[in-house]
């Protein structure tokens, strides 16, 4: 019986992000867990405390490079509460149209990785082909593919001509038929039945007792989504379903995926009809007094729930800005799924759960070497 | 009055609940923030979780000046349920609730490393500061830096 170390990380190929993964391997099966975070730490949620309420979003962007929607829309979110500023009703299905372009390219970025750790690489190439449709929306829209600077509190800080909303329809209409045909693909043929059924279950009653969110709760069968749940935005007005299966197996994960995609360019659709006819050009209500108070935001992000705490006081510095990015929620699952598991298949289950490094080390806070030689000196 | 008929039984039931352990509450649309005595608290969340299933979202931690705030943000049926209470700065201890919620056990580490809160019947391995910090380092305690 052999039984050796692996160790994945902090720098590794296959990751995206850095983080290092300590499993113990006895006869290729993995029967020991455990992972170091850190590696990836900025100090946010101090800086945050450093910055007026308007700069702040520019630093809230900057958290995660592929939901970084979600982030300044949560955390415009918070600040409106507090202060009880109304948003427009265009400027609110224009913050809808670009989450859920958003939600589409995160989700296609996953299942690349997957289908790629899984060792699927025509499978792979394919979704990243296919997942340039986002991309190149965004490029129309915002005029940029990563950091869109949509939100500003109270509203959004442009309006979607029409000329480019048409084209984007038309684009998403092809990726429909791919992600349809992909979908037929992955349920039925072997070899992918070989790679995911079965494999890093989480059941309903885990899911439940870790309190997993989005994708990876709704894949063990628990029907929580903050679109529905707690109704933000326009989706209360905005028809879609929410997709549950019951399997919680890394198939069930990534079909999902794939079937929240159609979903997303079906609210799309409806959001971007709401835009063509609508006569009202407001996008944003700039008048409102910073009082003391504190509100919160919950959004529904690609990886599930992000919520932010704001605390204002009379000035425009807020008092303390907290987050919980939904890997933070989710991550600590893998501990108890990938026991069990061959080693072959540790990297595609980790990238089932979507982790993402750089929304889970935002809050933690790097010493400059020159603060630290002045500290040492005093 | 925290029901409407909007789901009325259910805040008729969770308001009568509330009202037991807390008498400062405010209502904000799909929000409900409560202000209790840290004795109280872990009762409290652990009668939510048994009779509502209530989803642990998160702890927020503060720093008010003499006294650290924390907030226990849960998920009651779609209700948002914002639990405030405060301690003492000098001897922050409270209850640890990671034995009804699990997925308490990270950001309950991460308070004692910002903050230097401790959770009674909790030990801590340091996971989010790197090493190079000393150990009386909590960078988000005013005051202390």
């Amino acid at each position: 019986m052999t039984r050796e170390k692996v160790v994945i990380g902090p720098i590794y190929p296959a990751l995206e992000e850095p983080i290092q993964f300590n499993l113990m391997v006895e006869n290729e099966k993995i029967i020991n867990v455990n992972f170091e975070i850190g590696f990836h730490h900025r100090g946010v949620e101090k800086l945050a405390l450093k910055r007026n309420i308007w700069e702040n979003i520019l630093l809230m962007e900057r958290i995660c490079g592929i939901c970084s929607h979600a982030h300044t829309l949560c955390y415009c979110q918070a600040i409106e509460k507090a202060l009880n500023i109304q948003v427009p009703p265009k400027a609110k299905h224009i913050r809808v149209i670009i989450s859920e372009l958003e939600r589409i390219h995160s989700h296609m970025l996953i299942l690349g990785a997957i289908m790629h750790s899984l060792n699927f690489h025509s499978l792979f190439n394919d979704i990243m082909i296919n997942r340039e449709v986002a991309m190149e929306a965004f490029d129309l829209l915002c005029g940029n593919r990563v950091h869109y600077g949509i939100n500003t509190i109270g509203g959004v800080r442009r309006d979607f001509p029409e000329k480019p909303l048409k084209r984007i329809l038309e684009n998403l209409e092809e990726l429909e038929t791919f992600i349809k045909a992909t979908i037929d693909n992955v349920e039925n043929r072997r070899e992918f039945q070989d790679k995911m059924e079965n494999v890093g279950v989480i059941t309903k009653s885990l899911a439940k007792k870790l309190d997993v969110i989005g994708p990876v709760a709704r894949a063990s069968g628990i029907p929580f989504d903050i679109r529905k749940h707690h109704p933000y935005e326009s989706y209360e007005n905005i028809g879609f379903e929410i997709i549950t299966k019951s399997e919680g197996d890394v198939k069930a994960r990534t079909l999902i995926r794939f079937e929240e995609i159609l979903q997303s360019i079906r609210i799309i659709d409806q959001a971007v009809d709401y835009l063509l006819n609508e006569k009202d050009s407001l996008l944003c209500s700039e008048s409102f007094e910073i009082v003391s108070s504190e509100g919160v935001g919950r959004v529904e992000a690609p990886r599930g729930e992000l919520f932010y705490y704001v605390s204002l006081n009379d000035f425009s510095i807020p008092e303390r800005v907290k987050m919980r990015t939904p890997t933070f929620a989710n991550i600590p699952v893998l501990s108890e799924i990938l026991i069990g598991e061959k080693i072959e298949l540790a990297l595609g289950i980790i990238n089932s759960i979507d982790p993402c490094i750089a929304c889970l080390d935002r809050s933690l806070i790097i010493e400059s070497r020159r603060e630290k030689n002045a500290k040492s000196n005093q | 009055m925290i029901c409407g008929d909007y789901m009325g039984k259910f805040f008729a039931e969770l308001q009568r609940d509330i009202e037991e352990v807390s008498k400062v509450y405010e209502r904000k649309d799909r929000e409900i923030w409560i202000e209790i005595n840290k004795d109280d608290l872990k009762d409290f969340l652990r009668n939510l979780k048994n009779k509502y299933d209530a989803h642990f979202i998160t702890i927020s931690a503060t720093d008010v000046g003499g006294k650290i705030q924390l907030i226990y943000h849960l998920d009651v049926n779609g209700l948002l349920l914002n639990v405030k209470t405060k301690i003492g700065k000098l001897l922050a201890i409270i209850d640890s609730v990671s034995d009804i919620f699990r997925s308490a056990e990270w950001i309950e580490s991460e308070i004692n490393e910002m903050f230097d809160v401790k959770f009674k019947g909790k030990t801590y391995s340091r996971r989010f500061l790197s090493e190079n910090f000393s150990e009386g380092f909590h960078p988000l305690r005013r005051g202390k830096l």
